[in-house]
Formats: structure tokens, sequence, C-alpha cells
């Protein structure tokens, strides 16, 4: 059975790795309808932590506004090496509020995300343009896995911080071990036998 | 609890109160000199304080009033807690790291506003400032992983029995009167072995 222990660094490590592929995917898009009359023309844009795509292309991809991809991989790196931290049990001390630590702020770069885009989506509700293109907001599936990535993360951080057992092989080691066997006959419990009776046909 | 321990729990508090100050200060502001009239756009982490350019440059306010109060209860709770339950110390690093996440971010969208507003390519400059509130809640992020830090309890020293680490002074001069262990040893006269065998009593 694995301990506590090593699955909370497994959650860490996993915590981290949804967190950095999350990144690298769309995280939302907003699409631009243009309503004409012969035909309907659309525009979208696809925003990744790291850089926004429009499609079709009407330029190189360019950085994202929200260009929140090093803190993020930052946050979720210091979550490993926290990890790797608390396996060697010298610097176990150390790794645990590490690890708090890390997940908090893979969870705060998270949460600041999704509220400035979820405050982004309202901006573009709120832009009824006269004749102008009609606005969708879209959420994808990157903004769930780093979401997904910062809650196993302070999960795995918080399994760690629980006390762990002490060894108790040390104790094992002093234990008296008494073994007793059926017939104690012959040898009496100190390993000698006293010998009183001999003692006591000499003297007489 | 130590004075260490108290010192990083006040240093908490501080940081609280800094990070939900923060809040409430401008975050940024955009200017731009037109005409001889300045117009304006300014606003906290909530609301929009002034905004003279009536929505034409689609801003808004840079949304971490919300992390960063959250972070800041986290932290005070996670403190008061501490006092009775020693184990709840390690929620105000998680209180620490939330706010410093939540300030990076706040940084992070600053430097994207500038970058929006500079593809705007309009014909007159347009002067983007850091706010004092994003200003603050870096310091309340610095202060609050400091006095997270010294909040926690630091792993006990293993102390060694004194029995096995010898201390020993030389003192120089002359050590004629004190012998090295501290006893002279009693030199007795040798006695002869035929008296040493003399029966006691007959």
């Amino acid at each position: 059975m694995i301990d506590r222990g090593k699955i909370a660094v497994l959650l860490l490590v996993l915590g981290a790795g949804l967190a950095f592929v999350g990144s690298f995917e769309a995280t939302y898009r907003t699409s631009y309808r243009y309503a004409r009359i012969v035909v309907a023309n659309e525009q979208t844009y696809t925003s990744t932590l790291w850089i926004v795509m429009s499609e079709p292309k009407d330029g190189p991809d360019r950085d994202a506004y929200q260009a929140m991809g090093w803190p993020l991989v930052i946050a979720a790196g210091l979550m490993v090496v926290a990890a790797v931290l608390v396996l060697r049990r010298q610097t176990a001390f150390v790794g645990r509020p590490a690890a708090m630590a890390a997940a908090g702020a893979l969870g705060g770069i998270v949460l600041a995300y999704w509220l400035q885009i979820r405050h982004e989506a309202e901006v573009m509700s709120a832009w009824p343009a006269e004749g102008g293109p009609k606005v969708e907001f879209d959420l994808l599936h990157g903004l769930y896995l780093m979401a997904a990535g910062a809650i196993i993360g302070l999960v795995g951080a918080a399994l760690l911080q629980r006390k762990q057992e002490p060894p108790q092989e040390e104790e094992s080691e002093e234990e008296v071990v008494v073994h007793q066997l059926d017939s104690d006959d012959d040898t009496p419990p100190f390993g000698i036998a006293v010998l009183e009776q001999e003692e006591q046909q000499e003297t007489r | 609890m130590t004075t260490r321990r108290v010192f990083g729990a006040v240093l908490v508090f501080v940081a609280a109160g800094l990070a939900i100050a923060a809040t409430f200060l401008n975050s940024y502001a955009v200017q731009v000199e037109l005409q001889g009239r300045t117009l304006r756009y300014e606003a906290t982490s909530w609301v929009t304080e002034r905004d003279d350019f009536r929505g034409a440059l689609m801003l808004g306010p840079i949304e971490f009033g919300e992390p960063a109060v959250g972070a800041a209860l986290v932290m005070v709770l996670a403190t008061v807690l501490a006092f009775r339950v020693p184990a709840a110390r390690v929620g105000s690093l998680l209180g620490a790291g939330l706010l410093t996440g939540a300030a990076w971010s706040a940084v992070t969208s600053v430097q994207g506003i500038i970058g929006k507003l500079k593809e705007l390519e309009a014909p007159v400059p347009l002067d983007v400032e850091q706010g004092d509130g994003v200003t603050m809640l870096i310091v309340a992020a610095g202060v609050g992983v400091v006095s997270a830090v010294l909040h926690q309890e630091l792993p006990r020293r293993v102390s060694e029995p004194a029995a096995d680490g010898v201390v020993i002074h030389q003192i120089e001069g002359d050590e004629s009167e004190t012998p090295p262990y501290g006893f002279p040893v009693i030199v007795e006269p040798l006695e002869q072995p035929s008296q040493k065998e003399e029966p006691k009593s007959d």
C-alpha cells in the first residue's frame, strides 16, 4: 500500500503537469460574427496563456493580453521542486511548507486569470454596437486543465501537512523478545541451574 | 510561542491589511493629452473610477480584488487559528502564496493593457501607468511571504547528549599541582607480600 506522503507527492507532480499542459492549450475563444446581406463573415481569436491565434489569420500570432504563462510555469515548477524536497528526509521540512506556498501561488494565478477573462466576457457581452458584429465568448479546455491542476496541487500540499507517524523500527530493535517453550524442566529461567541438592549433600 | 513566530503573526496581519487596502487604490491609469485637454481613465480593482473616453478604449478594472481579499482572509484566519491549533500555521503560507499569485497576475495584466493599447496605434500617445494599488499589492505579497515563513515552526534541533562531547580546557602554566583527571593518584607505599598473606587469627 502506498503511504500518504507518496500519494501527496504524486498529486503535486500531477497538478503541476496538468497546469503546465493547460497553459499551452486554448483557454478561451472570442468570436465576432459580422452579419452581411450575402455572406456571413466570422473572425475568431483563440487565446492561450502565451499567445493569441486568429482564424482566419489576420497576421502573426501575438502575445496574449493575459500572458500569465511564465508565472504559472514557475509556480508549477516550484511545486515539483517542493515534491522532490519532500522525498528526501533531510529536506522534507522545507518541502512541506514550500509545497503549500507554491500550490497557493498556482491557485492564485489560475483564480486571477479566470476572474480576468470572466470580466472580459462581461465587457464583450455589453458591447452591442449598432450594426456591429455579434460577439460570442467560450471558455475552453485549457482553463479547466489549469483549474484541475491547481485543485489537485492544493489537495496534494494539504495531504503533505499531516504529521508522519514515527518509524517503529527502533522500537522493535530495543524490545526484548521472550520465547517460552512448552517444557521448562531442563533449563531454568536464567539459564543456570541452582545446585542446591548437591551442596546440601556435601555439607552432610 | 517564540518571539519570531509572534513577530511573524503580527506581520501577517500587516500584509493582510496592505492587501485589502491595495484593492481600493488605483490599479492603473491611462492618460491622453489631446488639444490641451487631459483625458484619463482610472480604475481600482473593483470599479472604474474615471473614464473620460466613455468606453471607447474598452478598458476595465484588473480583477485582483477577490483573490487578494480571499488571500488576506486565509492568512488572518490561519494566524488567529494557529494560536489554538498550531497546525493551522501553514494556512498563512497558503494565503501568502495566493497573494503572490494575484499580485503577479495584476502586474501581468498591466503589461497586457500596455500591449493592447500599443496595438491600437493611436495618433496620440497613450500613457499607461501602474497605480499605487498594484505597487502596494506587490509589497503586501512580499511582506506576506516573509511573515508566513517567520510564522512557521522550524524543525527541532536534536541536542546531542552532553556526555558524548567532552570539552577539555587546558590552562597554560604550571600543571604540577593538578593532574589531568583532577584527582591526584594516591601512591601508597608497597606492602611486603609476606605481611599480606599472614592469617588474621588462629
